[in-house]
């Protein structure tokens, strides 16, 4: 029986139970309340944004769910790395996505307990920051420089050993 | 249809759950359930104050945060009885745990997971959150007896390996 998830606009989805299991939230719900026509609100995630995630789970509902605890009880650290995105995975987050909508993904993927799409986020704007001059991330996320130019010049100093690394 | 605001949706997740426990306590467990889901689906991810610099939202109130703290506690904690009432031990303790991450010292979160830790024959941890629970709420005889039986289990286990040993012994 298909699930009915209600975005905070108003907009309804109709999708499968495989791909609303991909969202922990959505799955403890189910288990607990069975099959239902009701339609499931989601007050905290837009129309778009719920449309977005729902693309992800489609793409991705025919794989095995990660173990709820793995982080907790391993670490491992290959998964950390953020050079390691499925290529899917990384035309997914880029396809028109500016900033904000990134964000609210990140946002939306927390909410709903979407543990690989919030990793897959984090790891989308740990690349971004990559490499970056400290002007240029400031631009590319609207952060205001607060620094006075004596405190800045002595940041750099502190850390120059770490410019090349 | 527009947005919900964060008071119209506190409002929303505060009616929710007054819906369950009113199904609670009706008996109607499956449907207690469904509503405390609803309510925490409108009141989680309602502070976004981590991401304000890339998600434009207006700081919430300090008692607007309150609220929705307790509102989200009563649902944990109410969950946490209709799993106790459904035999669902493991499914109780990972909301009592929800519970005490927000109030440490919730006497009832803990007289909850130690039934649930009763059930599951875990008497020791069972044993430690009805001792506290008992030390938190002296008056309550359903702690008490729980905790009488938590007691008498770690008694009875001991014993019964104190009999293996011996039996090994003689």
């Amino acid at each position: 029986m298909p699930v009915i998830l209600q975005a905070s606009d108003g907009q309804q989805f109709t999708i499968s139970k495989p791909v609303a299991e991909r969202s922990m939230l959505l799955k403890n719900m189910l288990d607990d309340v069975g099959e239902n026509e009701q339609a499931i609100p989601l007050p905290n995630v837009s129309g778009p944004i719920l449309a977005a995630v729902i693309e992800y789970c489609e793409h991705h509902k025919d794989e095995a769910m990660p173990a709820a605890d793995e982080d907790d009880k391993v670490f491992e650290a290959s998964k950390k790395k953020p050079d390691d995105i499925d290529q899917w995975d990384a035309d997914f987050m880029k396809q028109g996505k500016g900033n904000e909508e990134l964000f609210e993904i990140i946002l939306a993927a927390n909410y709903l307990d979407i543990k690989p799409l919030l990793d897959l986020g984090c790891k989308t704007v740990a690349n971004m920051i990559k490499g970056k001059t400290p002007e240029q991330i400031r631009e590319m996320f609207n952060i205001e420089n607060d620094f006075t130019p004596d405190e800045e010049e002595q940041i750099r100093r502190e850390n120059e050993w770490a410019a090349d690394a | 249809m527009a947005a919900q605001t964060v008071d119209e949706k506190l409002q929303t997740g505060k009616a929710e759950k007054d819906k369950g426990n009113a199904a609670f306590k009706a008996g109607q467990i499956p449907e207690a359930l469904r509503a405390y889901h609803t309510a925490t689906l409108y009141l989680t991810g309602l502070d976004n104050a981590a991401m304000a610099a890339f998600v434009p939202q207006n700081p919430l109130a300090e008692t607007i945060k309150a609220e929705i703290k307790d509102t989200l506690k009563a649902c944990y904690s109410n969950m946490s009885a209709c799993y106790l009432k459904q035999s669902r031990p493991e499914k109780c303790i990972e909301l009592t745990a929800k519970v005490l991450a927000l109030d440490p010292n919730n006497a009832k979160a803990l007289f909850r997971r130690g039934q649930a830790n009763i059930a599951l024959e875990n008497e020791d941890a069972a044993y430690a959150d009805l001792l506290k629970a008992a030390e938190l709420a002296p008056q309550d005889k359903g702690i008490r007896d729980a905790l009488a039986s938590a007691h008498a289990m770690v008694k009875e286990r001991a014993a019964k390996s104190d009999a293996v040993f011996k039996g090994k012994l003689l």
